[in-house]
């Protein structure tokens, strides 16, 4: 069974969207990173996620995030040396899966998340932001997506 | 609440619904959605989803078994793997972490686990793990015997009257798969992992342990590697499953197909009412390794069928939302009925 075609970016977000330069991009989601997770990631995950290099890719948006680890924060980056992991998705799907209405290997059977990469780090990093609970940023997230969706 | 039909089923025939976690907010999901019994693990290879990040220290333990029992669910701690000789003190220590925690019971595959715990902690209860293999009603008897099992999950391999043979010449209390992926192959005996990578789920708690595993996009398609074993190669319009070498696509005398199965994920919801029928004691879903929005959905569609089941077994029917439901969460393309319906044994 196929799920629904997730929504895509309306036209005029993309074109605006598109004109964001990557570096500050990656510097306010790393911010946002630090500022709601970086507390609530166990020492040893930190850890061992020390200097790999993340892409998180919103095809329709045409957003590239590049980040590390350094010192147990997030850290923007710029290099385009090999990461250690590269995700694909839409915007709205990765909305879904942040708000815990969706379910990463539901996205992944489905070719809706792609993960390039070190399978052991994908695991670890996955795993992790499942134990994690942000009630208020979820619940946030859900009124957005009910608000917005199709 | 509905009313009760006077055809109703009595609590003590009533099947508990088993629901997977592999952190505290699944479990605290399956619990708020009404799982009956949560099974988890440890954070090693004493049980068989050893995944990084994945599973439960003392102190995520501790607080599931609290928030479980609040809500009057019971928490069953999974130690069902194979300790070797050299590391067996593992195993023993992981049954009295289990003991000491509280778990209401401990799932065992191995007969040295089960036989240290009914020595040395005669009021833990003990389940046979599907791991365990027992597919006979005389090796559940052996384990009643002599561990005083209090139930024994059937391995995915039988079909419906064979389980009802079983249960007929029990005492144990029987658990059957109700939803989740296939682990086709006679379960607690698979090695195929073990041959592409050294490390199978009997010995290290993962079938295809993630550092083997590599997925890579090429002009040929999405590719799925273990331990360098090409294991499938998907086409735009294909949906990949996990990468186990049982679901594995391979040339067989000039043909590509899969020898071994397609990947499909097991749903009995259909069965729901012979299986309540015959004296099934509990229903178990599949997925440790699925994140809490698996567990949720899965465990709100499985409660109200088995309320459903219990409350009006007469009338009981697979309503088509649930169907939705669970098909959109599922592994593969298709939700079979796995061995319980197959025509050869
Ligand atoms: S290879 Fe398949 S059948 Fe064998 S243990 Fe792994 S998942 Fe189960």
């Amino acid at each position: 069974m196929t799920l629904a075609p997730s929504p895509r970016l309306p036209r005029t977000v993309q074109k605006v969207v598109n004109r964001l330069p990557r570096y500050p991009a990656s510097r306010a989601f790393t911010t946002l990173l630090n500022f709601t997770l970086r507390r609530k990631f166990p020492a040893d995950v930190l850890e061992a996620l020390e200097d790999h290099c993340f892409v998180i890719e919103a095809e329709d948006a045409g957003v590239q995030l590049m980040f590390t680890v350094r010192r147990k924060r997030f850290v923007p980056t710029n290099t385009l040396t090999e990461p250690t992991l590269h995700f694909r998705a839409s915007t709205w799907d990765y909305i879904t899966l942040a708000a815990r209405e969706a379910d990463p290997d539901t996205l992944f059977f489905n070719r809706r998340l792609s993960i390039e990469g070190d399978t052991e780090t994908a695991l670890l990093v996955k795993n992790t932001m499942d134990t994690i609970d942000i009630p208020r940023t979820r619940a946030l997230l859900k009124m957005m997506l009910r608000a917005h969706s199709p | 609440m509905a009313a009760l039909s006077p055809q109703a089923t009595p609590s003590s025939a009533r099947m508990r619904l088993v629901c997977p976690a592999g952190t505290l907010p699944a479990l605290k999901v399956a619990v708020d959605e009404g799982a009956d019994d949560v099974y988890l693990g440890f954070k090693d290879q004493t049980n068989a989803r050893n995944f990084a990040g994945l599973n439960f220290n003392d102190a995520t333990i501790r607080e599931g078994i609290a928030y479980a029992h609040r809500k009057g669910a019971q928490v069953l701690i999974a130690l069902n793997t194979y300790p070797q000789p050299h590391n067996w003190r593992n195993w023993r220590a992981a049954v009295d972490r289990a003991a000491e925690v509280g778990a209401d019971a401990i799932i065992v595959a191995d007969a040295g686990v089960l036989r240290y715990a009914c020595k040395t902690h005669p009021n833990l209860r003990l389940h046979l793990s599907v791991q365990g293999s027992a597919t006979s009603h005389e090796a559940i008897n052996f384990y009643y015997e002599h561990f005083g099992i209090h139930r024994a999950v059937l391995p995915r391999v039988l079909a419906v009257e064979q389980a009802e043979k079983v249960i007929a010449r029990t005492p144990v209390e029987i658990e059957v798969f109700g939803f989740g992926s296939l682990s086709i192959m006679v379960e607690g005996r698979c090695a195929l992992s073990s041959y592409a990578t050294g490390e199978s789920p009997n010995t290290h708690g993962g079938c295809s342990p993630a550092k083997a595993i590599r997925w890579q996009t090429s002009s040929a398609g999405m590719e799925s590697r273990l331990g360098g074993v090409l294991i499938d190669r998907f086409a735009d319009n294909e949906h990949p499953g996990y990468p186990t070498l049982c679901r594995g696509r391979f040339r067989v005398n000039g043909d590509v197909y899969y020898p071994f199965e397609e990947p499909t994920s097991l749903n009995t919801l259909e069965l729901l009412q012979p299986l309540q029928a015959m004296g099934v004691k509990a229903i178990k879903i599949e997925g440790r390794q699925r994140s809490p929005a698996y567990v949720e959905a899965v465990t709100r569609v499985w409660r109200a069928a088995l309320n459903h089941c219990a409350a009006e077994p007469q009338h009981y029917h697979v309503k088509p939302e649930w169907q939705n439901a669970l098909a959109q969460i599922s592994e593969g393309h298709q939700c079979t009925l796995g061995a319980y319906h197959r025509p050869w044994r």
